[in-house]
């Protein structure tokens, strides 16, 4: 498989677990600041890179395992954290519910997400994105195009790309509440 | 480092590594600094490769929505870029006419491979499981949650909403339910449907009335065809015990259960999951009861259980399983 395969692979069988990785941490793991979270989640994304698509089998259950591995190493190296935090992180057992439900929008929701998105970016660097993306012209041709330089059309790009990761990062965020009381979590420990 | 990326945050600078790669090649100055980067920190790389999947994932969702988003509000650009665009809809057209797909059948597509079963949860908390080897569709708008099953079999739990009924199309028939669990299987002789919960209509996919040709309730089984003739009295609906219906849909926990079944339709039944085809020479040894829980997709298992249990050998040879005397 060469590289543009392996991030094809990757966009397809990783990033749709994202969210539902995100927030099964946000929600297991009491006091975890989103910094964390983003570092957990680009470790976890290194690994998986490195593991190569030949040896996942179940992509979606190997992404929360790895998810899981980071936060227990991550918890134990910050002295900073709470001992609770760490014994949470030990009953933090990856449950077969979490990894085998799958959260999907349908595509008119994805959609819909995408344009909401893109209303979010200025008209240069929206016009840019759309026909680089929905249009599939070249930079080069985009910058004939818009009469702008090829290296505007890039940072242009880069802006929506920019954006794009960090929807992905809200969207999850909006749903991240705990939706379990600290009471119930520490009987559940037992 | 003399290119422009840097002083940043670790996404920024993996943003901006796409970016330059989408626009051509790198140079080897350019080359040597991204792998630097990459190689200081785990975490860099791992950014890199989110912002590289996010970046080739919008040429799916391009591929999802493209028309709808490119010809809604661009009249701007729309003109100039005419050519490259009547050339995309002659393309498209033309496979509309020749095998008759359009993005329209794309849109929240859900397949799974042989030997595989998914289970999603659908935006108005409706859950599904889909059985190997299907394809189906999502279409919710605001008047209705449809669900066009292309082939093969899924099992569907709906989330009660009077104002929007749920409905399932699976070929010439559909299931129509309101909050109701069922499973439903495109069989060659028709289309098989399964009431575990609550109550559902069976209808005719293009009657413009909707009405119900028959109703289905809670453990009932019915297996459907539009050819059928008017009378739906004609249909025949049969009643199923909790524990047939736990053994038809135990698929859902990766194992197929058979009880008393006939050898040919266990083993036909094995072979929906597994790469190796398990195949029985002896028409009368086919006709056989059997009895035996197994693992879906182990057709080896199968094949050997059932050679211990009639007397047989099992001679393996290409992906096939051959039971013989």
């Amino acid at each position: 498989m060469d590289r543009s395969e392996h991030v094809r692979w990757f966009a397809r069988e990783i990033l749709p677990h994202e969210a539902d990785v995100r927030r099964w941490l946000a929600r297991r793991v009491r006091g975890l600041p989103n910094c964390h979270l983003d570092e957990i989640v680009q470790e976890a994304y290194a690994r998986l890179w490195a593991a190569g698509p030949e040896r996942l089998v179940n992509p979606r259950a190997y992404f929360f395992v790895t998810a899981r591995h980071v936060v227990g190493e991550m918890l134990r190296r910050l002295r900073v954290v709470s001992i609770e935090t760490i014994a949470d992180i030990d009953a933090l057992n990856v449950a077969n519910e979490d990894v085998s439900i799958e959260r999907r929008v349908s595509g008119r929701e994805e959609i819909e997400r995408v344009q909401h998105m893109l209303a979010k970016l200025p008209p240069k660097c929206r016009e840019a994105f759309e026909l680089r993306k929905f249009a599939e012209l070249s930079q080069k041709e985009i910058a004939a195009r818009m009469h702008l330089s090829e290296s505007t059309v890039e940072k242009h790009l880069v802006k929506a790309l920019r954006l794009l990761m960090n929807e992905m990062k809200a969207a999850d965020a909006a749903v991240a509440q705990p939706k379990v009381k600290a009471h119930e979590y520490r009987h559940r420990q037992r | 480092m003399n290119t422009v990326i840097g002083k940043d945050d670790i996404d920024g600078i993996a943003a901006r590594w796409v970016a330059r790669m989408d626009r051509g090649t790198l140079s080897e100055i350019e080359q040597r600094d991204l792998d630097a980067w990459l190689d200081a920190d785990m975490r860099h790389r791992g950014a890199f490769v989110r912002a590289q999947a996010i970046w080739c994932d919008m040429n799916r969702v391009a591929a999802l929505g493209a028309g709808e988003i490119v010809s809604a509000r661009h009249s701007r650009w729309y003109g100039a870029m005419l050519p490259r665009v009547a050339s995309i809809a002659a393309c498209v057209l033309a496979l509309v006419a020749s095998v008759g797909v359009s993005s329209h059948y794309l849109v929240g597509r859900e397949s799974t491979d042989r030997g595989e079963t998914r289970r999603l949860v659908l935006d108005d908390g409706s859950a599904l499981a889909l059985n190997t080897q299907s394809v189906l569709q999502v279409k919710y708008d605001d008047d209705e949650r449809r669900i066009v099953l292309r082939h093969g079999e899924a099992t569907f739990q709906v989330a009660h909403d009077q104002q929007r009924p749920f409905v399932v199309q699976a070929g010439d028939i559909s299931v129509r339910a309101v909050g109701t669990a069922f499973n439903i299987r495109m069989k060659p002789e028709g289309v098989e449907v399964t009431v575990t919960e609550g109550v559902v209509d069976i209808l005719r996919t293009d009657d413009p009335s909707k009405a119900a040709i028959r109703r289905v309730r809670h453990n009932e089984e019915v297996i459907a065809h539009a050819w059928q003739p008017a009378a739906p009295e004609t249909l025949n609906v049969e009643p199923l015990s909790d524990e047939v219906i736990g053994r038809r849909l135990a698929w859902q926990q990766g194992r197929l259960i058979f009880e008393g079944d006939r050898l040919a339709a266990a083993i036909e039944e094995v072979n929906r999951y597994s790469s190796n085809t398990v195949v029985i020479h002896d028409p009368e040894l086919a006709q056989k009861a059997f009895v035996g829980t197994f693992q879906t997709g182990d057709a080896r298992g199968f094949a050997h259980a059932v050679a211990a249990a009639f007397n047989m050998r099992v001679v393996e040879q290409d992906e096939i399983l051959h039971l013989t005397q």
